[in-house]
């Protein structure tokens, strides 16, 4: 017999040896999708009743009893973005984000392995243009996904500040940010942000276009 | 799932996942890691339903992502220390034909996966290249390999070469 006929045989063999059970394993598939999406959803409530709270805190008390502002860091003063406009061009930008990465920030082990995957790490990429972002994630088979995307502004510090058109209950996020040649550097983001956020967002991205 | 796109998802769910835990156990030789590898590539193609919904054969892409899971699992378990690595190791002697399997699992990561889908999914070269990130000589090299190998594991004949 030649070996490919043996091959053939053999692994067909093997395989029909083996009953999967795949009720139980599209239930568990299930279930893991619904927990996304109420650990999604349950985020998002989270922002509105944080915002709510302190709207009402401003109404009913005034300045002493209101909920002191976000303390955002300071403003970087050096080194002064090399961009004359103080805004980052039209470009796209890529960076990979690692479990280790995730793990160091105290990112929860399951929030790790929804959003990174079993493979340990997640390629992104980033557009920007003047008013917008689009971030993409490869989550597997080299299949750019959406991840979030909405409007681009720059505050009065100079901050890149992204609001996301798909997360409308979230708050914005400000991030510090400098070029250098081919490296676009986020290096704060304001603390009311998750740790999810600083491992997506702080770091070096590289520059495609 | 009650919602139409839900209901074709558990459809595809219904049709890929047997035959995807297959094609991955016989590359790990482990029935549970093969499921869990392939929920896992399913669960994937959930999170981009919408998109992955629109290609010609969603079923492609899913097979895909569970071969590169399964890749990268072998390669971790193969770089584990050696006492690890026999605390891990799955015996074949369980299947029909165990012969192949243990020859099989003797292959290299990449000649094992390349075997699998010339021999069983009966892929052409040319789509075992894409789901491999590989050229198509690339693949020919492998399968010429793992044939000379496996004929000698298994006393068998080596035929013509694929093309």
């Amino acid at each position: 017999m030649s070996v490919d006929d043996r091959l053939r045989a053999g692994l067909e063999r093997n395989a029909s040896s083996l009953v999967p059970a795949g009720e139980a394993r599209l239930d568990a598939v299930r279930r893991r999708h619904r927990r996304r999406v109420l650990a999604v959803a349950g985020g998002g409530l989270v922002a509105v009743a944080a915002t709510v709270a302190l709207a009402f805190g401003l109404a009913s008390g005034g300045v002493d009893r209101a909920v002191p502002p976000d303390p955002l860091p300071p403003a970087e003063t050096s080194p002064v973005p090399p961009e004359a406009a103080g805004l980052i061009p039209d470009s796209t930008w890529r960076r990979v984000v690692t479990t280790k990465q995730a793990e160091a920030a105290g990112v929860p082990r399951s929030r790790i392995r929804e959003d990174i995957g079993d493979d340990g790490r997640l390629p992104l990429e980033l557009r920007l243009t003047t008013d917008t972002f689009t971030q993409s994630g490869d989550y597997g088979g080299s299949v750019w996904e959406i991840g979030d995307s909405g409007s681009v502004a720059y505050d009065e510090r100079g901050r890149l500040v992204v609001t996301s058109a798909r997360c409308v209950p979230c708050s914005a996020l400000a991030v510090t940010w400098r070029i250098d040649d081919d490296r676009l550097v986020f290096t704060r983001l304001g603390p009311s942000n998750g740790p999810m956020d600083r491992v997506v967002w702080t770091g070096t991205w590289r520059r495609t276009s | 799932m009650g919602t139409p796109e839900g209901r074709e998802y558990d459809w595809y769910f219904r049709a890929c996942f047997p035959r995807l835990t297959r094609t991955v156990f016989l590359m790990v030789h482990d029935q549970s890691l093969a499921e869990d590898i392939a929920q896992e590539a399913l669960y994937r193609m959930l999170r981009h339903w919408r998109t992955v919904a629109t290609y010609d054969r969603p079923e492609a892409w899913a097979r895909r992502v569970a071969i590169r899971i399964a890749l990268r699992e072998i390669q971790r378990r193969a770089a584990r220390p050696g006492k690890e690595r026999l605390a891990h190791h799955t015996p074949v002697e369980h299947v029909p034909d165990p012969d192949v399997a243990a020859a099989v699992a003797g292959l290299a990561p990449m000649q094992r996966a390349a075997v699998v889908l010339f021999y069983f999914d009966d892929l052409p070269v040319r789509e075992i290249a894409e789901v491999l990130e590989v050229s198509e000589s690339t693949v020919k090299q492998h399968l010429h390999r793992a044939r000379h190998r496996l004929a000698q594991s298994l006393g068998e004949e080596v035929g013509e070469d694929v093309r």
